[in-house]
Formats: C-alpha cells, structure tokens, sequence
C-alpha cells in the first residue's frame, strides 16, 4: 500500500456572514496516492471547491475560517504552515487550475509573462530567455498552436478552450506532485471540454502528477478519475474507486444523481430530479444533511449524523445508516459500467 | 467597449449595479411530487423546531437598511434638520427678514434664541438658517424628483428603443459635458435667471434630468439584453409590458438610490449659485446667500460657519441614507461598506 | 492605437463646433450684444457704429457665429464690447493662472487619493481606513466655497491672533503681476490648492479604494496568490495596475468639476484667474468674454478626455483593438 501523497483528517471550515455562520465544510476526510486522479463531485454548495482552496490557504480569511483539521503533505501540514512556507508551496508542488479562464487571467498582461510568473516565482534566478522558452514549449505540449506568437498576446486574444490550456500549461510548470483542477471545464463548450480534457489526461500521464478534480458532472468523472468522492452539503456521503462507485452506488444521493441524468440512449418519458431543495449551509437540518430528501429516510437520519464507514468491496464506503439495503439496486449506469 | 468612448464608463459615476429579482428566502421547489404537500425540507426544518422566516423583497431591503448605522443616523439627522425646515414657521424665533438694530453683530448665545448669533442689522441667524433650510428642502426635493422623472422617461426610451432617440440623447449629453458643469448653471441663471427659487429650480432641473437619463438609459441596455427578458419577450409579452412589469422593477434600486444623492446634489449646486449671487436672492431665504452675507463680516465668524455647516450636515446626511440605501436594494454588490 | 487615437481626436471636432455653437446661440440670445452695444454709455454714436460694422452685429446669430469663430483665428478672439479692451491678453494671463492652480491641485490629490485609497483597501476596516472614509465622506457634503471661506477665516485669525502669516488668503502675489513660481506666489495659493486638493482627494481615494477592494477579489488575483507570487508583488503588479484603470475615467471626468471649483475658489481667495474673470463677465453681460471663457474651458475638457481615453487605451489591451 503505497503511502499516501496527501492526508485530511477532519477538515472543517466556517464562513462568517450576515445571515450566520455558514458551515461550507464539515468534517472531511480522505487520502491522495501519488499519480492518481481523484473526483469530487457534488452540487453548488457542496463544499468541493472550498475544501481544496483550503489546502492552499485561499480562502479570504475573513469571514472564512479553517475551523479544525489537519491535511498532511509530504509530511507537513499545509494548513498550520505559515505564509511564507506556504507560498513556496503554492504553484509549486501544489498547483491549481480554477474554472473561468477568462476571469482566472490577468487582462492586462500577456499570457506568456504570466505564465513565466508561475516559474520565475519559484526559480528567481533563472534567465528570463531560459523561461520564456519553457514557457513556449508548455504551450506547446498543451496544444496551443503558435506559442511563439501566443507568447506575446493577451489573454483575450486566446478562445476559451485555449485560456485554458494555457491555466493548465501554468499549473504544471513546476511539476507539482499535486494539481487541484477546480471544475476546469465547466465554462467551456461541450466540444472544447473534450479537447481539454484529452489535454490534462496526456500531461497527468506525463507528469503524473496526483491530480484532484472537481467537477458536477459525473460523465467527466467517468471519464477521467480513478477514485470519487461524492459531496453533499459539505460532507462526504460516498466515496470509492470509480468502477465501483458506479456499478453499486451505495448512498440514496448517489444514486439520486445518477438517475436524474438524462439518459441520452434511450426515449425518456420523465426525468427524475431529487426532491427538494440544497439545504441551507447555515441552518442544516439535525442528523444527515441528505434526509429531508432521502426516499430511505427514517427516524434515525433525522437524529444522528451517519459517518462514512465501509461498505462492501475495498475502498468503498458511505455515509448511510441503510446502505446495505441498496445493495443491488441498478440506476440507468449499472449496464453501462458492466 | 463598441462606441469606443470611455465615458461609456458610466458605472464609475453613478456605481449601481441591479437587483435582478431577488428570490424569497426559503424556495419550496417541489418537483415530481403533486401539489398540496409541504416541501419535504420546509416540512423537515419546521419539524426540527427550527424557525424561518419567508421575507418580500421590500422588506428584506428594509432590514438591510437599518442594519446600516450610518444610515439610519443619517436619517434621523435628515427627520430632525427636514423637520425643522418645513415646520419652520413654528420652529424659528424669529422671521427671515425681522430686523433689531439694538442687537446687531452679536455673537452667538442663548439669550433671546439667538443661537447662532445675529448680522448686520439684527436679523437672528438661527431663523435665518431654518429659512434657508426649508428653501434647500424644497429646491433640493423638487429638482431631484422632476429631474429623475423626466431622465427616467427619456433615458427609458432611449435605452429601450434605441435609434435616433439615443443618438440625440447621447450626442445631447456629450455636449453639456464638454463644459464645465457650474459655467453652464451661472451662465443660465445670470442671463435668465431673476433670484425666484423656483426660476432657479427649474434652471436645475433642466441640467439634472442629463445624468440620470444616461444612468437609466444604461441600466435598459443592459437590462433588456438579459434572459428573463427575452423569455418574457418570447412568450409574447409586447413592449409596454416588458418594460412595466420587467425592466423598470429591476431599475428602482439605483434609480431611488440616485435620486436620493440628486437630493444633495442639488442643494449643493443651489448654494454655491446663490454664493456667487447668481441664485436665489432676497427675500427669499437661501443658505448659500446666507454664508455670501456673512462675508461682509469677516470678524464675525458664527454667520459664515454656521449656514454651511448646516449644509454640510444635510448633505453628510442624504450621502449617508443614500449609501445605505444603495445597499439595501443591491444584494449583489460586494458588501463594501464605503 | 493610432487608429483608435486619431477617431476619438476626429470625433472631438464637431463636438467642439456644436458645443460652442450652441453656447454662442444662448448667450447671444440671453445677452444681445446689440442691444448691450446699444446700452452701453460710454460709447459715442460713431463708435457704436464701428462696433456694430466690425463685429456684424446687426447680422442673424448663426452668421454672427461664423464671424465669431473667424476672430479666433485671424484676431485672436478680439474685443470685449463693454470694455472695449482685446480679449486674448486677459485670457492667456488668466489662463495661465487658473492652470497654475488647477495642475497643483489636481497632481496633488491624485497622488494623496491613490496612495490613501490603496491603503485603505489592503487595510480595510481599520482605523486607517476608517478615518479617511469618514473624511471622504464629509468631502463629498462640504461645498467647495464653504470650504474656502472656512481655510481664510482660519488663516487670517491666525494672522491677527499670532501675527504670523503662514499662507496668504487672497491674491496671487503680494505685489501683483509677481513671479509665478516664487514662495510668494506658492504661499498665495496654498489655501486655494488646499481647497480643491480636499474636495477631490475625497474623490479619488474613495473611488481607488472602491477599485482595488473590487480587483483584489477577483479571480486573477486568486491565480496568482495560487501560483506563490507574494502578497506584495500581487498587489503591485496584479491589482494596482488594473484598479487604476477606472480611475482615469474619473479624473478626466473631474475636469469638469475641478473647473467648477475653481470659478468658486478663485471668487473667494480673489485670484486673477479664468474663473473670476468669467464671473465678472457674466456679471457685464460681455458677451464676448463670456464666449471666450466657453471656449477655452471646452478645449481643455475635450482635451483631457482625449489624454484620459488615450490613457485608458495604454492601461487596458482589451481597449486599443476596437
């Protein structure tokens, strides 16, 4: 067993608002290995972004706060380090790459210096020929073409699809051991979160790099990530290795998901949405967060908060009183994984 | 960015940004499940003993007001200095033109009322004052008002139709700003003006109505591009009705905000025209002739500082309401308390 | 860019033309220089007369308008009608005066307005940040002739209370016509300086502040605090550069204003400058120098709306391919 690249143990963070305090994150567990690609997936409000700019310290301090926790990292831990450590850190051995490449970039300077900031941040002494060559050949191996000329021109000269190559050319040009991609496609076309996503599943195998991805959209899960873990309301509820997870999803809001993707093989007559409505962050309901939607809901879930215990199979576990008995129950995917 | 003139900038001089219909608090979608039921989460968080409250735009807007200090002093101070102007006859010892040469010059004290002193020829300076007030309210209420009316009706059209309304209306605007806004107004007012506040009032107005106009010929361009908009539109409201029902809601935010700063504003430019005595003249009481007055007596200090402490305070106070206000009807900007 | 510098410039011109024709249309209309001429004691018959002949004014407004531009040219803007002195000389001198003032000021408070307002926002909510928003805000209510007389009342107690004369509170210089950049002239001015710098420093660092509060949030500016960059370099090289950009808007805005304020402050402090002469003029009905103020204050602000645009393509790419 190899060991663990990084390490949360019971991460909880708080935010400070007017309304109240909201419980973004609340008690997160949950190892990385090198080299392997790791989905999180969950709704708005889930607390899958908020639990990994966690680990960078990325979050506005006020009203944020990281309440508890611990997230081990080649040995230390990220969130007790000081600002100075953890800047070294960032961008460094930790990269990541954020959603909307367009407001993710700075407009008013070229592409190629930001990108030559990341490494020169890292390595002062370099010469500045030296990385902007590096530089045009991280362009290059992303797949934007033309990195010559592209060096010089502005983040709005690039399409979308090309901002965020040149995001992710950024995140791994110090070989971080580990990159968070924080729903990297998801403001992009269809056609283009293809392309980019063939980008990142090349240059993780080349650099493999331990690789978090947080996505909403389990197709891309199935498509690009290992291991999963499923997010609600700032918990995890379920969490396994893909084929498994898909297969025999054993907590009610894993499979509430799955079923109420369209079905694009087939002629649907309903959809089936989960009933209800997000929780608020800031008044959760006592017991589990998920049973004021829950079909397997009882008197327990309203009481005690289930913790994530294992479930059959290695690797796989579910925060469900009752998962035993959904073992066996097929969503519109069962087929398609077997 | 496409007429390529900064001033298209225009959220820099009047920053609003605007409400678009703000959801109730707690949203009960039920999907799937027929009708009369309660929300499973409503149901479960009622159940759990938890309290919450359905709130209406207004008063959600309301309780964001008075959570504001600064605005609520700042109204209060607006009740008390208002107060004072309007209910002026009852309130002031003495008249605006009631003269005592036994009494002349005195420095400000409690005998006889004389609070803030008496001028030249024995006039009380502190009915003097809350003349000037009432004629501030008035002047100031009035051009704010019939200002934002007018620029709302024709910054409305403009916005909305487009066409050649815009263009006069741009090119209009364009042109007053090329000069110096206090020039035009003396100009005005030395070669029409006769020192009646109501001459005056509407010499104002017919400056104020530019700058609202483009700030709501603004907020139409932007606010009919939107979805909610072209839904409505699609399901085949007519003009009329998108403009009623869908765009001017969404534009009595900033519009109240500006027309509560106009207030200010006005009362300002008023009492600078009346200093240089291009404004109002006696009889009729003005704040800004009041401080003009006291320049005679450079000696005598309390009848210069005290008429424009007041308008300062009046002023201080309708940027405070309206700072407040702009945050009470904007959830969406960043809570930047100024 | 140059492009887009040579159509905002192109563009100026009929904004030029329209807004002088349309002040010359008013001001005719408001004051008739005929009948001002015509009203005027000190003029004989025979050189009332000559006046009329030379200035055309028995001709219709929109070619008097045309004669009057001719005289910018060819006569440098020629002579008052009540006055009957030339019209350029007072202008540049007064000109050059208001300019003095106005370059001060304005350097001055965006210098302070930035400085404060960046500060306030990497420090926000504290006593720092607290004290000049509270400043700010009694700018914004303070009218700027209120202001003035306030600095003078203070100055001239000080004088006649300590006998010390720190700043002078009216004229340009002690003996007039004096050097423009002696101590003298910069103690004649202080308080005017004073006064504007107040009013639009409350400007500048509420609007920088509100700017940089808005960037530092941004999403680039959390790119780059994730790539390592140091809070310093973030905001130097990150945030500073972008939360300027709407601040050149505002200040070419100002110009207008700062104008304004200097027909205000000049009135009060009683400085030869264009301002004070404007006011005196509309006092006359001189409808020529009247016009000859127009003119001018709308050459500069055109003028500073172009150098802010042409600034505002060299802070912002997005802007210089349009």
């Amino acid at each position: 067993m190899p060991e663990a690249l990084l390490s949360i143990e019971d991460l909880v963070v708080d935010f400070k608002t007017e309304d109240g305090v909201v419980h973004a994150v609340d008690g997160v567990s949950y190892d990385l290995f090198p080299g392997e690609i790791l989905g999180i997936v969950g709704e708005s409000g889930s607390g899958k972004s908020v639990s990994t700019l966690a680990l960078l310290g990325l979050i506005p301090m006020p009203p944020g706060r990281i309440v508890s926790g611990t997230a081990m990292f080649k040995g230390r831990d990220l969130l007790k380090l000081k600002k100075r450590e953890l800047r070294k850190v960032r961008g460094n051995e930790v990269a990541m790459v954020f959603q909307d490449p367009m407001t993710s970039l700075n407009p008013v300077l070229t592409v190629g210096r930001q990108l030559g900031e990341a490494i020169k941040t890292h390595y002062p002494d370099e010469k500045d020929a030296a990385v902007k060559q590096k530089v045009i050949e991280l362009l290059r191996l992303v797949g934007v073409p033309n990195p010559e000329t592209r060096y010089t021109q502005y983040p709005h000269e690039f399409s979308g699809g090309m901002r965020q190559r040149a995001m992710i050319a950024m995140g791994i040009s110090n070989s971080p051991s580990l990159l968070i991609a924080d729903e990297p496609t998801t403001a992009l076309d269809v056609t283009i979160q293809a392309q980019v996503l063939e980008v990142m599943k090349r240059v993780q195998q080349e650099t493999q790099a331990a690789t978090i991805l947080i996505t909403h959209d389990l197709g891309i899960v199935a498509e690009m990530c290992n291991r999963v873990l499923v997010m609600y309301a700032g918990h995890i509820v379920e969490s396994g290795d893909v084929e498994t997870i898909f297969r025999s999803p054993r907590h009610p809001y894993t499979i509430g998901l799955m079923n109420s993707l369209p079905k694009l093989t087939e002629d649907e007559e309903w959809l089936e949405p989960i009933t209800g409505a997000p929780p608020s962050l800031i008044n959760l309901p006592p017991g589990c967060p998920f049973h004021p939607r829950c079909f397997l809901a009882r008197e327990r879930c309203r009481e005690e908060n289930p913790p994530l215990e294992p479930v059959e199979g290695s690797g796989h576990q579910s925060a469900c009183f009752f998962s035993d008995e959904l073992i066996g129950r097929k969503t519109k995917f069962s087929e398609a994984v077997a | 960015m496409t007429e390529g003139s900064f001033r298209d900038h225009e959220n820099i001089v009047a920053p609003t940004t605007v409400v678009e219909g703000m959801p109730l608090a707690a949203e009960g979608a039920v999907a799937g499940s027929g009708g009369a039921t309660l929300d499973p989460l409503v149901e479960g968080t009622l159940e759990a003993g938890l309290d919450f409250k359905v709130r209406s735009q207004w008063s959600y807007a309301r309780m964001r007001f008075f959570r504001h200090r600064l605005a609520v002093a700042g109204l209060i101070g607006l009740i008390i200095i208002f107060g004072a102007g309007i209910f002026a006859p009852l309130v002031a010892p003495y008249g605006y033109a009631q003269i005592d040469l036994n009494n002349i010059l005195h420095s400000p004290t409690t005998l006889d009322h004389h609070y803030f002193g008496t001028d030249g020829i024995g006039s009380d300076e502190f009915s003097r004052v809350i003349w000037g007030i009432r004629t501030s309210l008035e002047v100031g209420v009035f051009v704010a008002v019939v200002s934002t009316i007018i620029g709302l009706v024709i910054g409305a059209i403009a916005g909305y139709y487009r066409g050649w309304i815009d263009n006069l209306l741009m090119r209009a605007t364009d042109l007053v700003l090329t000069l110096p806004a206090l020039a035009i107004l003396l100009a005005f007012s030395a070669l029409v003006g006769n020192g009646s506040q109501w001459t005056l009032s509407i010499i104002l107005v017919a400056f104020f109505w530019t700058g609202i106009a483009r700030v709501v010929r603004g907020l139409f361009l932007s606010l009919r591009e939107k979805e909610y908009v072209e839904a409505a539109k699609a399901s085949g409201a007519s003009d009329k009705r998108l403009m009623f029902r869908h765009i001017i809601p969404n534009t009595m935010g900033p519009i109240v905000v500006n027309m509560t700063l106009a207030v200010g504003t006005a009362i300002l430019t008023e009492s600078a025209l009346s200093f240089l005595g291009f404004g109002i003249a006696p009889p009729t009481p003005s704040l800004g002739a009041l401080v003009a007055n006291g320049q005679s007596y450079p000696n005598q200090w309390w009848l210069t500082i005290f008429p424009g402490l007041v308008i300062v305070l009046i002023v201080l106070c309708v940027n405070f309401v309206g700072d407040g206000l702009r945050d009470a009807l904007d959830p969406q900007q960043r809570r930047v308390r100024a | 860019m140059l492009t887009y510098i040579s159509r905002r410039v192109l563009y100026s011109i009929p904004v030029l033309i329209a807004s002088t024709f349309f002040s010359f249309l008013f001001v005719s209309y408001a004051a008739n220089p005929l009948i001002a001429a015509r009203a005027n004691p000190r003029l004989s018959p025979q050189v009332l007369h000559l006046l009329v002949v030379q200035n055309h004014l028995d001709k219709p407004v929109v070619v008097r308008y045309f004669y009057w531009v001719e005289s910018i040219f060819t006569q440098k803007l020629g002579k008052s009608l009540i006055t009957l002195k030339p019209i350029w000389p007072d202008i540049t001198r007064t000109m050059a005066h208001t300019a003095q003032l106005i370059i001060i000021s304005e350097t001055l408070a965006i210098v302070l307005g930035v400085a404060v307002g960046i500060y306030s926002a990497i420090r926000q909510y504290s006593f720092f940040d607290y004290t000049f928003t509270s400043l700010s805000f009694l700018g914004f209510a303070m009218p700027t002739f209120w202001l003035a007389l306030v600095l003078q009342i203070l100055f001239v107690d000080i004088y006649t209370g300590w006998h010390v004369r720190i700043f002078y509170t009216s004229g340009l210089n002690t003996v007039p016509g004096g050097p423009a950049w002696s101590l003298d002239r910069l103690q004649h001015l202080a308080l005017p300086v004073l006064t504007l710098l107040i009013i639009s420093f409350a400007l500048y660092s509420r609007y920088m502040r509100a700017s940089m509060l808005d960037v530092i949030n941004s999403d680039y500016v959390r790119t780059a605090r994730a790539k390592g960059v140091s809070e310093w370099k973030v905001i130097m090289r990150h945030v500073f550069r972008n939360a300027l950009i709407p601040i050149t808007t505002v200040a070419a805005l100002n110009i207008g204003g700062l104008l304004g304020g200097a027909i205000v402050t000049e009135t009060v402090f009683t400085l030869d400058g264009m301002g004070h002469y404007f006011v005196l003029a509309l006092g006359q009905g001189d409808t020529y120098e009247v016009m000859a103020y127009l003119l001018v204050t709308a050459v500069i602000i055109i003028l500073f709306n172009l150098i802010a645009d042409i600034m505002y393509g060299f802070l912002d790419p997005r802007i210089r391919y349009d």
